[in-house]
């Protein structure tokens, strides 16, 4: 065994590997510090081999004449202790480590190199880039992010005075408050102010409290149902008058209108149910469902307002006069009928001539002749015609077509028509959204049959209101189901989208 | 806010994780025995790994990505030591001698000098040397059981003196190899270990100053 074993340092002597290090070992910077075996010392006027014992004792040649060993030691080049290298690549892990870090994170290449994941098409789009430059914002990044727009030395300070800030420890034992944050300030660039949120909102809330980005899709991602719930299903955090929800379909108020019983007070009388019945004849060759009268709205969402002359006239034609089927009363105002009915002998005359009647004597008979008649039958025929449910008129009548027809009943049949000064048809008032606050889209649902949700061919009254209740959503839409059962599926926070 | 609890408890598991490399650097502290310094190194590493996932899940963005990456190396690197520093002592142990590894390449060289000054005794056994032990030793015994059945009784005692030259050899190239992949994990986990600290750093300041709360 050598006289030189000591791992632990930073250096070992280049001789080591051989089998022959020196007993001296390389200097801690690694150099070598060989020399001669012995240090000679003059005793009297000779010089004396120092060789200590362990390494073989005096020499016999002893030392020269001018006091230097005789045996000098071969130089070595040392060589680094294990130790010492893998301190060696720690150290260059590090610096190499921290160098890409400095780099990168101050390079232009930084927004992508930090960038979680893909934000949203709007904070993406080159709009908003300009108008975070406007702000003295420049990139996409500093659009929501000012550290952004700073140099890299900039962030540990941002980072300290971030609220909560890097040591404010205190901050992650409490829950994070929803009040508006810095980075609202940024969102209200283009949102401005918090008069977006719900009317009934007791305090603003900050965007990013329900908005998360950088969630790789198009849209912001959704709130999760948990995330609502946080708010809605806590008692104390709501206004006393509305109602807690917690998961659709488990823990969720019955929609208002099946719960409140509403009433639709549109003054038209009609009877869905009459209008499945078995005897209703084909309208323009096919049978009669739901989409011969609810068309779909350009958005897909809702359907347009029924019109009489589009979804009733061809069933529901206003002959009055059972002998001149050609002659309709007007639909539309009551002073319009009026003028009609005082016209009846122009409307007569005109008639007369459409039918091939060309003497003046000719015509005049012919019209003499149908309004006696008529009146024989009507005495009272402008009363009649308003305030009369059950008129007999023609149905089926040849030459003006082949399909049979609902009879003209009178107006008051189908509207509401007051007595007075002049008589008055209450006005028609079409309900196109019961559920002011939710969203819909009959679009989606096109797969499904009407009656599956909608109570029409039981329905006798105008008033009742046939929206689903909560148990036919949840058939689809329930925990248990694979549909989507987010809150945002149906509800919307902001004021605005709402409208 | 859980996100934030999670990731401070992370970097203060992995702050005392790394202390376990500066205690061994420090052993005349009495800071508790090296063995319940290893076993909380180990079960403190498995706990690191489970508030990770919790805390980070699946990685988002390149920076992410290479901070998970690191950590998973230095995690799969601890892993591997663990069950090297496990088996690989019992497979010295069956070896039957303890040879300090930092002197392996010594005892070696003195080996081959010993079968240098051997074979110029005897012009077969020198001729062998030059033709096999000149370069590698491998598979050198087995051609010189060959050669023994062929010499007379005095190189035949040469010849098994320089066979046992090479099996202690065999036996020390062995211990240097086993020995070695004992030291030489430690080349992948401590580097990464403080490359991760870096990283960790960075993360920590980049979280805070983009964070909704910043200024």
């Amino acid at each position: 065994m050598n006289g030189y074993e000591r791992p632990n340092d930073r250096w070992i002597c280049g001789h080591a590997a051989e089998g022959r290090p020196c007993r001296i070992g390389p200097s801690r910077w690694g150099r070598c510090r060989a020399t001669f075996e012995c240090d000679p010392v003059k005793k009297g006027d000779r010089w004396q081999c120092t060789r200590p014992k362990h390494a073989g004792g005096p020499c016999a040649e002893g030392p020269r004449p001018d006091g230097t060993c005789a045996h000098p030691i071969e130089r070595c080049v040392p060589q680094r202790s294990l130790r010492a290298k893998r301190g060696l690549v720690t150290w260059a892990t590090v610096a190499l480590t921290l160098g890409v870090v400095l780099v990168l994170l101050d390079s232009r290449w930084r927004e992508w190199w930090l960038n979680p994941g893909p934000v949203s098409l709007a904070h993406r789009s080159e709009a908003f880039v300009q108008q975070a430059a406007a702000a003295g914002l420049p990139g996409q990044c500093a659009g929501c992010h000012s550290a952004a727009a700073q140099s890299l030395a900039a962030w540990p300070g941002a980072a300290v005075r971030a609220e909560p800030g890097l040591w404010d420890f205190a901050a992650l034992l409490h829950p994070p408050s929803a009040t508006p944050v810095a980075m609202d300030q940024s969102c209200q660039r283009c949102h401005t102010g918090f008069d977006f949120h719900a009317e009934r909102m007791t305090e603003d809330v900050s965007c990013t409290e329900c908005h998360r980005e950088h969630a790789g899709s198009d849209a912001l991602r959704a709130p999760s149902v948990a995330h609502c719930v946080s708010c809605h299903g806590d008692r104390e955090r709501m206004p006393s008058d509305t109602s807690i929800a917690k998961a659709f379909g488990v823990a969720h108020p019955e929609f208002r209108p099946v719960r409140e019983r509403w009433r639709d007070a549109n003054t038209l009388k009609f009877n869905h149910a009459r209008h499945f019945a078995a005897d209703i004849p084909p309208v323009n060759g096919a049978a009669l469902t739901c989409a011969s009268c609810h068309e779909l709205d350009d958005s897909g969402l809702r359907h347009k307002p029924i019109s009489f002359e589009q979804h009733c006239r061809a069933c529901h034609t206003l002959q009055f006069d059972v002998r001149n089927p050609d002659l309709e009363l007007p639909h539309g105002s009551v002073a319009s009928v009026r003028a009609f009915l005082n016209s009846l002998p122009v409307q007569y005359a005109d008639l007369a001539r459409r039918r091939g009647l060309i003497t003046t004597e000719a015509v005049e008979t012919f019209v003499m002749d149908q309004l006696r008649a008529l009146y024989e039958e009507r005495r009272e025929l402008e009363r009649d015609v308003l305030f009369t449910s059950d008129w007999e008129a023609p149905a089926g009548v040849a030459g003006v077509t082949d399909a049979p027809r609902a009879r003209y009943p009178g107006c008051a049949k189908c509207h509401e028509v007051r007595e007075g000064e002049s008589p008055v048809v209450m006005p028609v008032v079409q309900t196109s959204r019961w559920f002011r606050d939710s969203l819909f889209s009959h679009t989606t649902h096109r797969d499904i049959s009407c009656a599956e949700c909608h109570a029409a061919t039981t329905s006798r009254d105008t008033a009742d209101v046939l929206v689903p209740s909560q148990a036919s959503c949840v058939r689809c839409h329930g925990p248990q189901n694979t549909a989507l059962n987010q809150c945002t599926v149906c509800h919307v926070f902001h004021r605005e989208a709402m409208r | 806010m859980m996100s934030y609890l999670t990731g401070w408890v992370l970097l203060a598991v992995m702050l005392v994780l790394t202390l376990f490399n500066a205690r061994k650097k420090l052993p005349f502290l009495p800071m508790l025995s090296a063995r319940v310094w290893l076993v909380s190194h180990i079960a403190l590493g498995f706990f690191s790994a489970a508030i990770f996932v919790w805390h980070a899940g699946w990685p988002h963005g390149w920076f992410n990505w290479l901070l998970t990456a690191v950590y998973a190396a230095v995690m799969i690197s601890g892993v591997v030591g663990w069950i090297w520093s496990r088996t690989i002592p019992r497979q010295l142990t069956a070896l039957g001698e303890e040879v300090i590894w930092e002197t392996i390449p010594a005892r070696r060289a003195q080996l081959r000098a010993q079968a240098e000054a051997m074979a110029i005794t005897s012009p077969v056994v020198g001729r062998f040397y030059l033709e096999n032990l000149s370069g590698s030793w491998t598979d050198a015994e087995r051609n010189l059981r060959v050669l023994r059945d062929t010499l007379g009784e005095t190189e035949r005692a040469l010849a098994d003196r320089l066979a046992a030259i090479l099996r202690e050899d065999a036996l020390l190239a062995t211990h240097y190899r086993l020995q070695g992949r004992l030291k030489g994990w430690l080349f992948v986990h401590i580097p990464l270990t403080y490359a991760l600290l870096v990283l960790t750093a960075a993360h920590v300041i980049v979280v805070y100053a983009f964070s909704r709360g910043a200024p």
